[in-house]
């Protein structure tokens, strides 16, 4: 297993002197879909801003590849790392989709035809090349968000980075967001996103990381989330699924997603 | 992190000038302008500096935070001083190079200085021991009487209220914008001006739509709650005048009145 992310006893004040992070350690595998779960104030956002040296650590230390975020490798590191912010209205500024998009390309000094190229790869990558010469401001939440995330592909970013990408979606908004972030962990990049919904995270992580009052309380592969204890401890709720099935443990054993659920369902049934 | 610590930021304390009544507050804010530019010596203007730091202390606010919340217009202050002492024509005194340093120029400076230092004291010394709230009702009150010519006093007072509230909302926002586009590459500390005015469209757009999407949003809940404009709403907190401030109103108008019997007197180091 190859590491993207590696966060080493990492501490972050917040200038009133408040405890945002006490001592962060954990790793996240290359090409994984990682979930940061914690509940509200946990620290996830404030972490997340780490990833790509947007807030630099007071204490302790964090790897991209290996490399430690330094003043020097600042840029390199901010392509290799993209980061969508929770409300879409914090980035899009730009009267049109497509500039909006090519904000990022054009900061990294590229060459017209390599800025056109990405652009159009982003956007249709979102499904959002047709609304291109849209303003951002009269799109659907949904829309946004997708422009959003078109905006950080076009930096072309190994590892993405989501804070809470469901937030405010409907089913259907959050059905194709899920859908976008598969495709690019197919592509091979590695994607962490931070939420608190613990069905769509079973459903679709395969490396979880429990933040909660600046700490990480576990990390591994989403058995984890099948532990009602730790969940209930940390101010999560266990997954509908876990609720479910937990009954019926000896028998059936819990199963880590719908799929697997109904197979086990089918099982004693037929 | 962006700075609010600059003139207009409450300090909250106990002190006497903290339980003041705002009006009475902003009544010697009036007579302390008032003086200033009634005065045009530089002792008296010296004796003002005097009571004003006096009451600085008597606020418990220490040298350190008023120098703090000054740093920004150290620069304009410093530009009225030296323009006063270089283009003053009279007595020549110094000269070095080109320019020469006058007699006049010289007390026209320390009355600029001092006039400036007293001005930017005393309106600190107003924000700096008022709560907004407080300082609103305070406007409010003040403003009530010229309700019957039409000033919509209420709103004007509400309007500051939303305005003062939202300070540290809209700084925060700017960061966290800040932040959105540092991580699609924008470089907002590196570049020349030319780049760093382009730089801040980026910014500026999303804040000011945000601002405006806000703006909107907070006056459909205020309607939700039942908020009308022009309709009268009841008082949560009357202000009341208390002994100390009837002995702080007759101690200002006794200082103001002592001040222009100095002035008119004529003497007392009548020379400067």
């Amino acid at each position: 297993m190859k590491i993207a992310v590696e966060i080493e006893n990492l501490m972050f004040f917040y200038p009133d002197g408040n405890k945002a992070l006490d001592g962060v350690s954990f790793v996240v595998p290359e090409r994984s879909k990682t979930v940061i779960l914690g509940p509200n104030g946990a620290g996830k956002s404030t972490l997340l801003l780490h990833l790509n040296g947007l807030y630099t650590p007071n204490r302790g230390k964090v790897r991209i590849f290996g490399k430690l975020i330094n003043a020097e490798n600042i840029r390199e590191i901010r392509k290799k790392v993209g980061l969508v912010f929770q409300d879409p209205d914090d980035q899009l500024f730009a009267s049109t989709i497509f500039d909006d998009v090519a904000f990022g390309p054009q900061n990294l000094e590229l060459d017209k035809k390599e800025i056109l190229r990405r652009v159009e790869e982003a956007l249709k990558a979102v499904d959002m090349w047709d609304l291109r010469d849209r303003p951002p401001h009269h799109l659907s939440l949904g829309q946004k968000k997708r422009a959003a995330i078109a905006g950080v592909l076009a930096m072309e970013p190994d590892i993405v980075v989501l804070d809470e990408p469901m937030a405010y979606l409907d089913p259907r908004g959050q059905e194709e967001i899920t859908a976008i972030l598969n495709r690019l962990n197919n592509e091979g990049k590695t994607v962490i996103v931070s939420t608190h919904d613990l069905d769509w995270a079973l459903e679709w992580a395969d490396y979880v990381v429990i933040l909660n009052a600046g700490r990480v309380m576990a990390e591994g592969d989403k058995s984890i989330l099948t532990n009602r204890r730790l969940l209930e401890q940390n101010g999560l709720k266990a997954p509908l699924l876990v609720t479910l099935f937990e009954d019926f443990e000896g028998k059936l054993g819990i199963p880590t997603s719908l799929k697997e659920a109904k197979q086990k369902l089918k099982k004693i049934m037929l | 992190m962006i700075n609010v610590n600059t003139i207009g930021q409450y300090i909250p304390g106990n002190s006497l000038i903290h339980r003041l009544d705002p009006r009475t507050k902003f009544f010697t804010l009036l007579v302390a302008v008032f003086l200033v530019f009634f005065l045009d010596n530089l002792v008296h203007l010296g004796f003002l500096l005097f009571g004003v730091i006096l009451v600085t202390f008597l606020a418990g606010i220490k040298p350190k935070m008023f120098w703090q919340a000054l740093k920004p217009v150290v620069f304009i202050l410093v530009l009225a001083l030296i323009l006063q002492l270089f283009f003053t024509p009279g007595e020549k005194l110094i000269t070095i190079g080109p320019f020469k340093i006058t007699r006049e120029g010289l007390i026209n400076s320390g009355i600029v200085f001092l006039r400036l230092v007293v001005m930017l004291l005393s309106a600190y010394l107003l924000t700096a021991t008022t709560s907004p709230t407080e300082l609103t009702h305070g406007l409010e009150s003040l403003l009530k009487p010229f309700g019957r010519f039409g000033l919509p006093y209420g709103e004007i007072a509400l309007m500051l209220t939303i305005a003062l509230r939202f300070i540290p909302t809209l700084t925060e926002e700017a960061e966290r914008l800040i932040k959105a586009q540092e991580s699609r590459g924008a470089d907002f500390y590196t570049r020349g001006l030319s780049k760093k005015a382009q730089m801040m469209l980026p910014l500026i757009i999303p804040l000011f739509i945000n601002a405006f999407k806000r703006a909107d949003e907070l006056a459909v809940a205020m309607e939700a709650r039942g908020y009308r404009i022009g309709a009268p709403r009841g008082k949560l907190k009357p202000l009341k005048f208390t002994a100390k401030d009837y002995l702080f109103l007759f101690l200002n108008l006794l200082i103001a009145m002592l001040f222009v019997i100095l002035k008119l007197w004529g003497g007392f180091p009548a020379k400067f």
